[in-house]
């Protein structure tokens, strides 16, 4: 074969090939690289960048202008320092330590050593002061003496160095020595030498430590004499550093590639992947903050700072501040108001004044007087010269020359002046300043923006400048001055300077604040920032966020729009879809606080805090509180716990132990051990050790009764004989019935119990309480008697159940099946439903509750009157709320406004009566207090008893029921027999109940005649009431009511709130929601949602009456979701890349989110839904959780149908709820990152779940309000500094003094405030008063508002301590809104109840006592406890919790008692004790030890007795308090608790601190200082020196010291001596104890 | 409100200002007088509860809220020049001397004594104590403080007050409490009670035009005719004080119904 070109393939077309795929693979080179350099975050790094650079700009700007001035000062004293003569005395000093060095040194030197100092000295002070003779010879001076300096630094050097060649010398004779040894020569003569080099260093050192001591005292002589240039240079060399640093930050920013073309070069395609420059991405690895990958936990990798640069950026000079804030876009848009000054003259503005006209020549206007450094002076204008043309205008007047000079069109930029020179006939130009917006305003504008090219931008706003009092901040946008739009920046100068009005306002309106990603993160306190408690680079973004940390491009970060109008906007400016397949979508803004709850698990600890004063997570801290009080954990248990492992929020019910006791105490068969131990266990389940007592005592008797069953074998026998043995040798025999042997294992320890009472009122006792009427309507639809009620409603849900289709089937009365719709259906069963409930429930009630009975001796009958005070007074209402008392609302305890509708009949009345002596006498377990209300002795005006008693909780019964109460149910409860239908419809729900459990057709048989007896051992419980022939039809009816009954509450799980007899073991029956934050929304069950809300529309109201057909709104059509797929597929067909089915709109059937009718929440969660979402679904679920059952029912048996019922939540509520459902996760990250707060925080968190439960702030004032403001800095006068005790003077430290004084840049000082304002008396609302401080009149509009704000705290303001009780605070107010104009006002914690009743205990009290003080009724109040834990002792106040005893007689109620357990007690104090930075829980009192007295006493023997003759003296403390057996008289108002007992409770230290000056604790005390202090000596003030010998000090803490031993003072005055007598003879009968068997003994106790 | 008037600078021309007063023997004088009446029948007044000491009991107090005479005079009420904000008031030299006698408020029969204090600033504020038993003074002052002591029987206390008060304020004693006092500071004397019989005179003031509060506890004497003038709301009448002359106010009629 011949040779050819072609060999295996055709060479030609090979090179085709070839050339054509490398232009192909060229160009995909091309096109990938073109792809990585145009990535997104590269756009938004750069845009930051430019962003950066115009802020450091600005800040360079700001500081330039804040210096300039500064700096021409500084230079100019430095000129004149550098001028100015010397110190003659301070030469003196240089000279004299010259010639002392020279004497030293034996150096005669001539005179003419210091002649050139004398010289320059003397021509120095010779020459003009400040002139350049002066400069000259000042500098001279200096250099003569700087030459004395040298001359000692050149000595110190060659003195260095001479002792260096000595050290080498002695180095090199070292080692001569050393050979010299080797070579075994003789080492005398090198010993000799290095001992004399030795020698001579020594000498060296000597010499040079001379020689420097010389030198520095030269040096710093010189220092002094050059003092202030020095000072000078060194404040100016700071403005340069300052200035520099900007300047060098401006450089890290160009603008220009030209000044970094490395950085622009490394930016440039392909290179910018082989070099990092400051464009680049940037990630925070966190490898133990691990993400769930499916299957493996994988670090996170968050790389949202690549695009969110500024995010931790604080403003400057703050740690907390944000740089960028992030402005919702709703407040972008603000108007502020810019004053303008008064109008200027020529001679203000330009430092010149022209001639009067008298003097001039007609046709030109002198300048008659040039102020120097006047911007005249500056134009170089002389007196004397002639101004012909102002800006081309020719001027023919003085009065010309000012119109044109002062005229602001003209200003802005310098004018041009044509002027004749003095005297001459030269025409000159000069050019003139004019006022510009710095001038007027203090404001320089841009005319470009950060981010923006062409905004209008304000770049500098001067401190204390007309703008910054205006508000305008660097990076405002200003869109419209006085309504007239501002486009550029001459438009801008044409209003503001063109357009001024001398002395009236400009409105401005400004745009403030970046787009995302441009901000700083709102909360750097919080967040982010390097103080916060969640630094940056420890805990990144998406732990928080959620979305994909590793992301770079916005659509794939998982970016969560709030409404889908925001997801619109995004997938149209972003290219945004919604990506299903990332599971940890970014959490949506509503729902952000909930991820706080993967490590916050007590969550209390997100309330507001003293450091944290802005509510941290308000609204999951309100979902949490909601979920507590609706109880939500009663049926869907929220387990805090994987095994030992915590991993969120534990929220469960209490162990059942209080409801065990109770149904065990109806066991008629306890013997009387049994029947105290489950008394005990019932009233404190906490005490184990009876619990386990009656535990084993049951268990013992539940073995009997298996031993009675089947004989037991000998062995077993033998072990029960033991345990038996305490019942004695009767026949052993169980005593017990089976149910309650059945109870025994619930009485066991639990590892980690739940720590929750169930939310509803025990049914226990219900039919001593309430009648079936009531009853029925109540489960019927409880909203109805109670529209506030916390009960959900579980019937009457139809909205779903088709009114229409008739396609179930029923039983009529007479037997024939029959069609009808799902809500005849529905409603049917439910009418049997809920008469079997509240049948079931009365007859079912524990019987044994015994009523109280008032007491003896009441002389009066109960008044409704009497009872209304009581009610409001005695802290009902701090709990409850009631319509006859508008002005309170608390919520938690029921609303009575109706309760005489509910009670008032003979058994309503008893019970109501018995529950207000003692709520615990019906359900131990209850939250409601004993009130103590003990029968009256009433008093007169005077204190006198009248002779008449009243019983108050008569009287409360009396006004509660006496209320009319013209309720009436919706529906007439059914009653009497049930009739043929409804027996029909039993049936018919008895029958579905047993399908569950037979085959359709024996359930009917069963149902209809009774299950056959031979089943008995085989069925449930429930299905037991059924077993065996029905006796008649009655039987049969009420065996199947009852069964019925049962059922039903299994189904609904009503023990989840309630104690119901027989159902105490019964567990939760909802999904456990302690991961429902994350459950897979593929297990959700969505059904029919979307065609049902298509055809029912979202705001479904209830149709009207249950049953009645065709209400409310109901399409069968179902089309209107054909509109959101188009909608839907509209953003992405824009988008274009995106198949539609990933954005969860293919599901279609739902209602268009983007609908006008929708607002935005709805809007949220419609498209939520759309997409099959959890936070959709639950959504739903709250607000009508049956309807997921549309059209599923038909398929459904009724048991089987959804059975949640519906809570009467506000859209906010319900928002709140999902917040903390959303958050349940169990998803703990590491150990580390779990909130673990110190001791003190803990018990902080603690104390504040018990003051939740019992509602502790429902009368008590916890917290006071915490004021922030701003004021101007002569705004509060000195305060009066009156004469105290030095112990009470607070010192603040220099440094809070110096803060304190500090102006912001309004020119504005700030305090922080603790109080709150004074209240009006006659309405309790904040006082508003004029600047007298008289009350404004609600008819006046001028007078500027004023708080009067009372301090609990001194505060620090304006550099001078305000002491607390000395003098309130004038406060400018807001007219609206409350709180002050300039600053925030936190809201205190608590006292909601004090605050209502402080007007009516006052109105009261001036019935009696016209004289009366206002402000003293806080002394007749629930005292706040802001101070508690500082004030009291720990192991007092614990028992006073437990045990709370009546102190203040002055208060016109007293502290329940809540029965807490001593565990709850103890987290109370801790938390008091905690909050004042007290010591717990034990604190050492020193003043109290033996030791102490004796000390004290050995100086001042009669110690004790002297100071009870201050106590006793009829002045001081007994005027108003009682002591001993000594008692006060006077009206309650006036007295003080018993002094008896304050060694208990109070600490030393408060006691001496309230008695030295009690005002200075508590501002409203009538308490007055008894002990006054003075400064003279010898006795500093006090009390007569014939009471108590000694200084006012001496008898304060003598008197402080008596109270605290009162024990030890009043056993000094008993004798008990005398009371023990000695056996006079041997007794005759010996002790019987011994004799006794331990039982008896026990029984006894 | 009152700002701080700037410290030292203010002091002094203050004094220059007092100085440059007393010195000008141009300065011209004139008084003003009148007489307060209740306009209606006055209200019945709740007795004091007396409920606490003997001697309380015994000494009677009775309830000065309202003090009328059987002419319809109104004692009690008070009557102050208010001096400009921030400026002051010449004061005529005669009145240099009672700047040292102390001012005093007596616990005396269990009841303030009198019922309203004036106090000169500067001028010594002296409580004492007549009664045998132990009283305490709180005296809610808003400018110079509030305080609290108690006073034992016989006793007395002094008190320093260096500013003005812009109203009469309440002086309370908490083991009485239906003991019920007013004390009025000003920094300069031109300042008076109603007597019993109504009546009041202030001397010496510099004529001129000032404005004057007519007070009484139960509030401003608002609206009411004080000679020519006419009180606004706040109780402020201007009256023109003319040279070596009285000017007499008449009849200050309050009405009835104000008082509670």
């Amino acid at each position: 074969m011949p040779a050819t070109e072609k060999t295996w393939r055709d060479q030609a077309r090979m090179h085709v090939i070839f050339g054509v795929s490398s232009i192909v693979m060229l160009v995909g080179t091309i096109w990938m690289l073109a792809k990585d350099h145009n990535r997104e975050w590269r756009r938004w790094q750069l845009d930051d960048r430019a962003r950066e650079r115009w802020t450091i700009q600005a800040q360079l700007a700001q500081e330039e202008a804040e210096s300039t001035a500064r700096q021409r000062e500084l230079r100019e004293q430095l000129t004149a320092a550098k001028r100015a003569r010397v110190d003659a005395s301070l030469v003196q000093e240089f000279k004299a330590a010259v010639t002392a060095e020279n004497r030293r040194l034996g150096k005669e030197k001539s005179a003419a050593e210091f002649r050139e100092v004398d010289q320059s000295l003397t021509a120095l002070e010779n020459a003009e002061l400040g002139s350049d003779d002066a400069a000259d010879a000042r500098a001279n001076l200096i250099d003569a003496l700087n030459d004395f300096a040298q001359e000692a630094r050149r000595r110190e050097n060659q003195l260095l160095t001479e002792k260096k060649f000595l050290a080498a010398d002695q180095t090199a004779a070292v080692s001569a020595r050393g050979l010299a040894i080797g070579e075994g020569r003789s080492t005398a003569e090198i010993e000799a030498r290095i001992q004399k080099l030795a020698d001579q260093i020594l000498t060296k050192d000597a010499e040079l430590a001379e020689a420097k001591d010389y030198r520095l005292k030269l040096e710093a002589s010189l220092r002094q004499i050059q003092a202030d240039e020095l000072e000078k240079e060194k404040q100016l060399a700071e403005i340069d550093a300052e200035l520099d640093r900007l300047h060098e930050n401006m450089e890290l920013y160009p603008a220009d590639p030209l000044d970094a073309p490395g950085e622009w070069l490394n930016r440039l395609p392909v290179l910018d992947a082989l070099y990092t420059g400051n464009v680049k991405l940037d990630q925070i690895w966190l490898p133990d903050m691990k993400i769930n990958y499916n299957f493996s936990y994988v670090a996170r990798y968050d790389r949202c700072i690549v695009c969110h640069r500024a995010i931790d950026k604080t403003a400057p000079g703050s740690a907390t501040e944000p740089a960028y804030p992030a402005i919702p876009r709703s407040e972008r848009e603000q108007v502020v108001q810019l004053a303008t000054p008064p109008q200027p003259t020529v001679t203000d503005l330009y430092g010149m004044t022209l001639a009067p006209p008298a003097e001039n020549a007609p046709g030109a206007a002198i300048i008659q007087e040039v102020v120097a450094k006047s911007w005249a002076s500056d134009a170089g204008l002389k007196n004397g010269d002639v101004i012909l043309e102002v800006a081309e205008e020719s001027v023919a007047s003085a009065a010309d020359a000012e119109k044109l000079l002062v005229d602001p069109t003209t200003w802005g930029e310098p004018i041009e002046l044509q002027v004749r020179r003095a005297g001459g006939e030269a025409e000159e130009a000069v050019e003139l300043r004019t006022p510009t917006l710095d001038y007027l305003y203090g404001l320089i504008l841009t005319p470009y923006g950060q981010v923006n090219k062409d905004d209008v931008t304000v770049q500098v706003v001067k401190p204390q400048s007309r703008a910054a009092l205006a508000g305008l901040q660097m990076g405002d946008v200003l869109l419209e001055v006085n309504n007239g739009p501002v486009d550029s920046l001459s438009d801008a100068e044409h209003y503001l300077l063109g357009e001024i009005k001398w002395e009236q306002p400009f409105s401005l309106t400004i745009r403030r604040g970046l787009n995302q990603p441009f901000t700083s993160h709102p909360r750097l306190d919080l967040f982010v920032g390097s103080s916060s408690p969640h630094k940056k680079g420890e805990m990144g973004c998406t732990i928080c966020h959620d979305g994909q940390g590793s992301a770079t491009e916005f659509k794939w970060a998982s970016h969560t729009p709030n409404d889908p109008q925001q997801a619109l906007d995004w997938s149209r400016k972003h290219g945004w879809f919604d990506n299903h397949h990332w599971i940890f979508p970014m959490t949506p803004e509503r729902f952000i606080e909930s991820n706080c709850l993967k490590c916050h698990h007590e969550v209390v600890e997100l309330e507001p805090s003293e450091r944290f004063p802005e509510p941290p997570a308000p609204k999951l801290v309100k979902g949490y509180h909601l979920v507590r009080e609706f109880g939500c954990y009663g049926c869907h248990e929220i387990n805090g716990y994987d095994g030992a492992k915590r991993i969120g929020p534990d929220m469960r019910i209490e162990p059942n132990y209080y409801e065990v006791a109770s149904q065990i105490l109806a066991d008629p068969g306890l013997n009387d051990e049994e029947k105290e131990l489950a008394r005990t266990v019932a009233e404190r389940p906490e005490d184990a050790e009876a619990r386990n007592d009656l535990m084993r005592a049951i268990q013992a008797d539940a073995a009997l009764a298996s031993a009675d069953a089947k004989p037991p074998l000998g062995r077993e026998l033998g072990e029960e004989g033991q345990a038996d043995n305490a019942a004695g040798d009767e026949e052993q025999e169980a005593r017990l019935t089976e149910a309650t042997h059945a109870l025994a294992d619930a009485l066991g320890d639990l590892d980690a119990p739940g720590s929750l009472r169930r939310v509803g009122p025990s049914l226990r006792h219900l039919a001593s309480k309430v009648n079936y009427d009531w009853l029925y309507n109540w489960i019927r639809r409880p909203a109805d008697f109670r529209p506030s009620t916390r009960m959900p409603q579980f019937f009457l849900q139809d909205e779903h159940l088709n009114p229409k289709r008739k396609d179930f089937t029923i039983h009529d009365a007479a037997g024939k099946e029959v069609k009808v719709t799902d809500r005849e259906y529905t409603a049917r069963f439910e009418n049997i439903e809920i008469r079997a409930l509240a049948e079931y429930l009365l007859a079912h009630s524990q019987p044994g509750f015994e009523y109280i009975q008032p007491p003896q001796g009441i002389t009066e009958q109960p008044s409704a009157e009497r009872g209304r005070w009581l009610f409001e007074s005695r802290g009902c209402l701090a709990c409850h709320s009631h319509a006859e008392f508008p002005g309170i609302a608390s919520n938690q305890g029921p609303d009575l406004s109706r309760i005489a509708a509910k009670l008032n009949t003979e058994k309503g009345q008893q019970w109501l009566y018995s529950w207000l002596k003692d709520p615990k006498s019906y359900h131990t377990r209850t939250v409601m207090p004993n009130l103590f209300l003990d029968p009256i002795n009433e008093v007169d005006a005077a204190g006198n008893p009248t002779g008449s008693v009243t019983d108050p909780a008569a009287d409360i019964v009396a006004f509660l029921l006496g209320v009319p109460a013209n309720w009436q149910p919706e529906v007439p409860p059914p009653t009497g027999e049930l009739s043929a239908d409804e027996r029909a419809a039993l049936n018919d729900l008895t029958t579905v109940w047993l399908s569950a459990a037979f085959p359709r057709r024996r359930a009917e048989r069963f149902a209809t005649n009774g299950i056959d007896d031979r089943l008995a051992a085989t069925v449930k419980v429930d299905e037991q009431v059924l077993v065996g022939e029905y006796q008649n039809d009655e039987d049969k009816t009420k065996r199947q009511l009852e069964y019925v009954a049962r059922r039903s509450l299994s189904r609904y799980g009503c023990f989840g709130c309630h104690d119901i007899p027989g159902y105490e073991t019964a567990k939760p029956i909802g999904t456990p929601l302690a991961n429902w934050g994350r459950k897979d929304p593929a297990q959700l069950a969505f059904e029919n949602i979307g065609t049902f809300l298509a055809s029912h529309g979202v705001d479904i109201e209830r149709s009207g009456q249950h049953g009645t057909e065709g209400t409310g709104p109901h399409r069968e059509t179902i089309g209107v979701g054909d509109t959101s797929e188009t909608t839907v597929a509209a953003i992405e067909d824009e988008h274009g890349e995106e198949p539609s089915e990933e954005h969860g709109g293919g599901h279609g059937h739902g209602l268009d989110p983007l609908d006008d009718k929708y607002d935005s929440d709805t809007a949220y969660f419609l498209q939520s839904l759309n997409s099959h979402q959890r936070n959709g679904f639950l959504w739903q679920k709250l607000r009508m959780p049956r309807s997921y059952d549309y059209e599923t029912t038909r398929t459904k048996r009724y048991d089987e149908r959804l059975r949640m019922p519906k809570f009467n939540f506000t859209d906010e509520e319900r928002e709140a709820v999902m917040t903390f459902i959303l958050g349940l996760t169990s998803e703990a990250p590491a150990e580390r990152y779990i909130y673990r707060p110190a001791p003190r925080q803990e018990a902080i968190v603690q104390g504040r779940h018990v003051l939740d439960k019992y509602n502790c702030a429902g009368c008590h004032v916890v917290d006071m309000e915490r004021w922030e403001i701003a004021f101007e800095p002569d705004w509060f006068e000195e305060p009066p500094t009156p004469t105290e005790y030095p112990f009470l003077i607070p010192q603040p430290a220099p440094e809070q003094i110096e803060a304190s004084l500090a102006l912001d840049r309004r020119g504005l000082q700030h305090a922080e405030l603790y109080g709150m304002p004074t209240r009006d008396e006659a309405t309790g609302a904040p006082r508003v008063v004029d600047e007298d401080g008289v009350p404004i009149e609600p008819d006046d509009t001028e007078s500027q508002p004023f708080y009067e704000f009372q301090l609990y705290e001194h505060a620090l303001v304006s550099g001078a301590t305000r002491l607390v009780g000395l003098q309130n605070l004038m406060i400018p107010a807001k007219r609206q809104g409350g709180g002050p104009v300039r600053g925030t006002a936190h809201p205190g914690y608590g006292g909601d109840l004090a605050k209502y009743l402080y007007s009516r205990v006052i109105a009261e009290e001036k019935k009696l006592n016209p004289a009366a003080v206002a402000s003293e009724a806080w002394g007749w109040l629930p005292p706040p406890l802001h101070h508690e834990g500082e004030k009291v002792q720990t192991d007092w106040l614990h028992d006073f919790l437990m045990d709370p005893i009546a102190l203040r007689p002055a208060v016109v109620m007293r502290m329940p008692n809540f029965h807490m357990s001593s565990d709850e007690a103890s987290k109370l104090v801790n938390y008091f004790a905690a909050k004042s930075n007290a010591e717990f829980p034990y604190e050492y009192n020193n003043r109290r030890r033996g030791g102490y007295l004796a000390r004290l006493e050995e100086s001042h023997p009669e110690l004790l007795d002297d100071a009870m003759k201050i106590v006793t003296n009829g002045n001081y403390c007994v005027k108003c308090h009682a002591i001993g057996d000594y008692e006060v008289r006077g009206t309650v108002k006036t007295l003080g608790p018993d002094l008896d007992q304050v060694y208990r409770r109070l600490r030393p230290d408060y006691m001496r601190r309230w008695i030295a000056n009690p005002q200075r604790i508590l501002p409203y005390t009538g308490m007055p200082v008894n002990i006054p202090y003075a400064a003279e000596p010898p006795n500093h003030g006090g009390v007569s020196q014939e009471l108590f010998p000694g200084t006012s000090i001496m008898q304060l803490d003598g008197v402080v010291d008596l109270l605290m031993n009162y024990d030890e003072y009043a056993k000094r005055q008993t004798s008990v001596k005398g009371l023990v007598r000695e056996p006079t003879a041997p007794t005759e009968t010996p002790p019987a104890a011994s004799d006794q068997p331990p039982n008896d003994r026990a029984a006894s106790r | 409100m009152s700002k701080t008037l700037k410290s030292n600078k203010a002091v002094v021309f203050g004094l220059i200002a007092l100085l440059a007063a007393s010195n000008a023997a141009a300065a011209e004088w004139g008084s003003v007088k009148g007489r307060f009446v209740v306009d209606g029948t006055p209200p019945k007044l709740t007795p004091l509860a007396v409920t606490k000491d003997q001697h309380c009991i015994d000494s009677k107090p009775v309830n000065e809220s309202v003090v009328v005479g059987e002419d319809g005079s109104l004692a009690n009420a008070v009557v102050y020049l208010r001096p400009p904000r921030r400026g002051k008031v010449e004061v005529h030299p005669d009145y240099a001397a009672k700047l040292s006698e102390p001012a005093v408020l007596d616990n005396n029969g269990c009841s303030f004594k009198p019922h309203v204090t004036l106090v000169r600033v500067g001028q010594p504020f002296a409580i004492k104590n007549s009664d045998p038993v132990g009283h305490n003074t709180k005296a809610t002052l808003l400018v110079n403080g509030a305080f609290n002591v108690t006073i034992a029987s016989g006793q007395e206390m002094k008190t320093p007050l260096t500013k003005p008060e812009r109203m009469p304020l309440p002086v309370n004693c908490n083991i009485h409490p239906w003991m019920q006092g007013y004390v009025l500071v000003q920094d300069h004397p031109y300042m008076a009670v109603s007597g019993e019989d109504g009546t009041f005179s202030i001397e010496n003031i510099p004529a001129g035009k000032h404005e004057f509060v007519f007070w009484h506890e139960s509030g401003w004497v608002q609206n009411a005719t004080a000679g020519k003038a006419k009180t606004d709301r706040r109780g402020v009448a201007e009256l023109t004080i003319a040279a070596g002359q009285t000017l007499d106010l008449g009849d200050i009629k309050v009405p009835a119904a104000k008082l509670k």
